[in-house]
C-alpha cells in the first residue's frame, strides 16, 4: 500500500511522464494521430480526477484511493506508451515481452482495485441492507485479488499461447464465481 | 501497516472485526457481545478505527461500526486466527497438565 505522501507526488509525476512520452510518440509517429488522441484524453480524464481529488477532507481516505488509482492507471498508460517509443526508436522489445508487461501490469491493477474495493464505504443512509452490500463488495474484492494474483502467475509462468488460453479461463471462472456468489448473497439478504 | 498487527493482535478486537463481517452493528450490540467494561470496548473501538480496519457512523444517540478491511487485511486477519487455534489448543492442554500434576500430588 502506498503511503499518503507517495501517492500524493507519485501520481502526478506519471502523469508528466505520461504526456512526456505521449508527445514524444506522437512527434515521431504522426500517422497514428486517433491513437495519441485517445490516449491523451486518457491523461486528461485522470489529471482532472487528480485535480478535484481535495488533500485532506472529511473523507481523506477515500481521495487516497482516487490519487492511488490513477497512480496505477497511469503507471500502466506510462508502459504502454514507453514500448510504442522504444519501437519507434529501433529498439524492437519482443512482442511477448510487451504483452507480458502490459498483462503483468494489468494484473497488479485488478488486485489493487480489487484489495481496496471493499474498504470503500458507501453511505449508511442510500442502502437499505447494508450488509449485503457490503458482502457483495468483499466477494467482488476477494475475486479481483485472486484473478490478478493467477494472471500475473499466468503471465510469468506459461508460454504466450498458454498464457492466452489461461487468462481467457481465468476471467471466464472469475465472472462465473463472481455472479455465483453475489446470487448467493442476494439469496441470503430476501431470506434474512 | 504496524496499527493493522497491533489492532489483529488482540483477540477481543479480532471478535469484532469478525461481529462486524456479519452486518454493521452499534456499540452498543458490540459491547454487549463481550464481557469487558465499556471504557474497554471504547479503546478497543478506537484502536481498530487508528487502523482503518472499522469506520464508525454517529446516528443520532447511537453509533454504527462498519467493516473497513481490505482483502489483504482480512487475508491477514485469518491468518493470525489460524495461528491463534494451535495456540489456544496447547494452552489449554498446559493448563490441563497443571491441573492434573496437583490432583495427582493432592
Amino acid at each position: 500500500m502506498m503511503t499518503r505522501s507517495t501517492s500524493k507526488v507519485l501520481a502526478p509525476a506519471l502523469l508528466a511522464t505520461g504526456a512526456l512520452l505521449l508527445g514524444a510518440d506522437a512527434v515521431l509517429r504522426p500517422g497514428h494521430a486517433g491513437a495519441w488522441a485517445a490516449a491523451a484524453g486518457v491523461l486528461a480524464v485522470m489529471a482532472f480526477m487528480l485535480w478535484r481529488t481535495p488533500d485532506r477532507a472529511a473523507g481523506g481516505w477515500a481521495h487516497r484511493n482516487v490519487r492511488d488509482g490513477v497512480a496505477l492507471a497511469a503507471a500502466i498508460v506510462d508502459v504502454a506508451l514507453g514500448l510504442r517509443l522504444a519501437d519507434a526508436f529501433g529498439m524492437h522489445p519482443q512482442g511477448s515481452l510487451a504483452l507480458r508487461v502490459t498483462m503483468l501490469a494489468t494484473a497488479a491493477f485488478l488486485v489493487f482495485t480489487g484489495n481496496e474495493l471493499p474498504k470503500v464505504l458507501v453511505p449508511a443512509g442510500r442502502h437499505a441492507d447494508l450488509a449485503r452490500v457490503e458482502a457483495c463488495r468483499r466477494v467482488a474484492g476477494w475475486t479481483g485479488v485472486l484473478t490478478g494474483i493467477v494472471l500475473a502467475i499466468v503471465w510469468v509462468a506459461l508460454p504466450i499461447d498458454a498464457a492466452m488460453v489461461a487468462s481467457l479461463v481465468t476471467f471466464g471462472v472469475a465472472a462465473i464465481v463472481l455472479v455465483w456468489q453475489l446470487g448467493i448473497a442476494r439469496r441470503r439478504g430476501q431470506a434474512a | 501497516m504496524n496499527q493493522v498487527f497491533r489492532a489483529l493482535a488482540d483477540p477481543t478486537r479480532r471478535r469484532v472485526l469478525q461481529l462486524l463481517r456479519e452486518r454493521p452493528r452499534t456499540a452498543g450490540e458490540l459491547a454487549a457481545a463481550f464481557p469487558v467494561s465499556k471504557p474497554t470496548m471504547s479503546a478497543h473501538f478506537s484502536v481498530l478505527q487508528e487502523a482503518g480496519l472499522i469506520a464508525a457512523e454517529r446516528n443520532g444517540r447511537t453509533i454504527l461500526y462498519r467493516l473497513r478491511m481490505s482483502v489483504l487485511e482480512e487475508a491477514l486477519m485469518g491468518f493470525v486466527h489460524s495461528l491463534e487455534g494451535p495456540k489456544r489448543a496447547v494452552a489449554r492442554r498446559r493448563r490441563g497438565d497443571v491441573k492434573r500434576r496437583a490432583w495427582e500430588g493432592a
